[in-house]
């Protein structure tokens, strides 16, 4: 530890916040915020954003999935222009369902629009699969 | 996966309106009496004390947008509440609550007193997370000093105002979208505890992400 870091430590140590835990990070750093508030502000990221900054911290990891509780299925289908048959939720939707069922533990709504002919096969198509999951 | 499945748009394909509901005329009324009353009591000022001690004064309907501030002043049991207006400032015990951000705040719950309430039922939640923040509250929340901003959010956490949450959290994930990992942990100052090999591991699982469909 340089003489900097050492400096700040000392003073992140006298002055401790109301609930006696000691200040450790700078105000400017994410890494300020507990566990509850980081949950609730990674909860916003997009989709896609939520698997690609899980890998930023550990504390990230472990907050980024806790508080998405929707799930809309049309994240993971391919867009619509690319719908002509059933077979085309790809093995990325596959991959992409695989994961959504094993890291958001907290889901309680799941979104499904079916504003065309071939998303509403693709929903018959598709249900048994996501009722069947634990 | 636990809980109830909401099948929205099951009914298939033609597009539905809310369906009206039956007492609408009466709760029309009860509307109209609630706003009057809001209306009223933001005329009663209160004073808020920061962490650093500076007293802010705030519209009492505003203030109570704050649920830590309302639950106060629920516990002073106070009937006549144009007394809370000549009391004690209110103290905000959390280092978060500086002057500055103390002093948005109040700036934000003053011009967002008459929002309608969020609505803890889900079936809005998903359309009220993607909407865009209004043109007012973009540029509010764009504060060039990142401790000031974490402050804001912060504070607003402790005082458990969940619209200004929501908006300092709509704001970052904004800032962020689309950028790099490097690139967010800068910008965020994040420190990385990963190992190089627990880090290759999550972007392996997550590959897909970066296929294209």
């Amino acid at each position: 530890m340089d003489s900097r870091s050492c400096d700040q430590l000392s003073a992140d140590m006298a002055k401790m916040s109301m609930n006696g835990t000691p200040e450790e990070y700078p105000k400017d750093s994410f890494d300020r915020y507990g566990n509850d508030l980081c949950e609730v502000i990674l909860s916003y990221l997009s989709f896609k954003d939520s698997f690609r900054f899980e890998c930023l911290s550990k504390q990230w990891q472990r907050s980024v999935f806790t508080s998405r509780h929707i799930f809309s299925v049309s994240d993971i289908m391919p867009k619509k222009s690319q719908f002509n048959e059933i077979k085309t939720i790809t093995d990325n939707g596959w991959k992409a369902l695989e994961s959504v069922v094993k890291k958001w533990t907290h889901i309680t709504d799941i979104h499904i629009d079916i504003d065309s002919q071939d998303m509403e096969r693709n929903f018959e198509f598709f249900t048994p699969h996501l009722i069947g999951t634990d | 996966m636990n809980g109830e499945y909401s099948l929205d748009t099951t009914e298939g394909m033609a597009a539905s309106g809310d369906p009206p509901t039956n007492n609408a005329v009466d709760d029309y009324d009860a509307e109209e009496a609630l706003e009057r009353q809001r209306e009223e009591e933001n005329k009663i000022k209160i004073k808020l004390k920061s962490f650093e001690g500076g007293v802010y004064e705030c519209g009492l309907t505003a203030a109570k947008m704050s649920v830590m501030v309302a639950n106060m002043l629920d516990a002073l049991q106070e009937t006549d509440l144009t007394k809370i207006a000549t009391r004690e400032p209110i103290p905000l015990q959390n280092d978060a609550v500086t002057n500055k951000a103390l002093e948005k705040i109040v700036e934000w719950v003053d011009h967002h007193w008459d929002d309608p309430p969020i609505d803890p039922d889900f079936d809005d939640e998903k359309e009220r997370r993607n909407e865009e923040l209004s043109h007012w509250d973009k540029q509010f929340i764009d504060i060039a000093d990142q401790g000031e901003l974490f402050d804001i959010i912060a504070a607003a956490n402790f005082m458990d105002i969940k619209g200004l949450v929501e908006v300092g959290a709509k704001h970052i994930c904004n800032k962020i979208k689309g950028k790099s990992c490097t690139e967010v942990r800068e910008m965020l100052k994040i420190h990385n505890d990963f190992t190089p090999e627990e880090e290759a591991a999550i972007h392996k699982e997550n590959e897909w992400i970066y296929a294209k469909d």
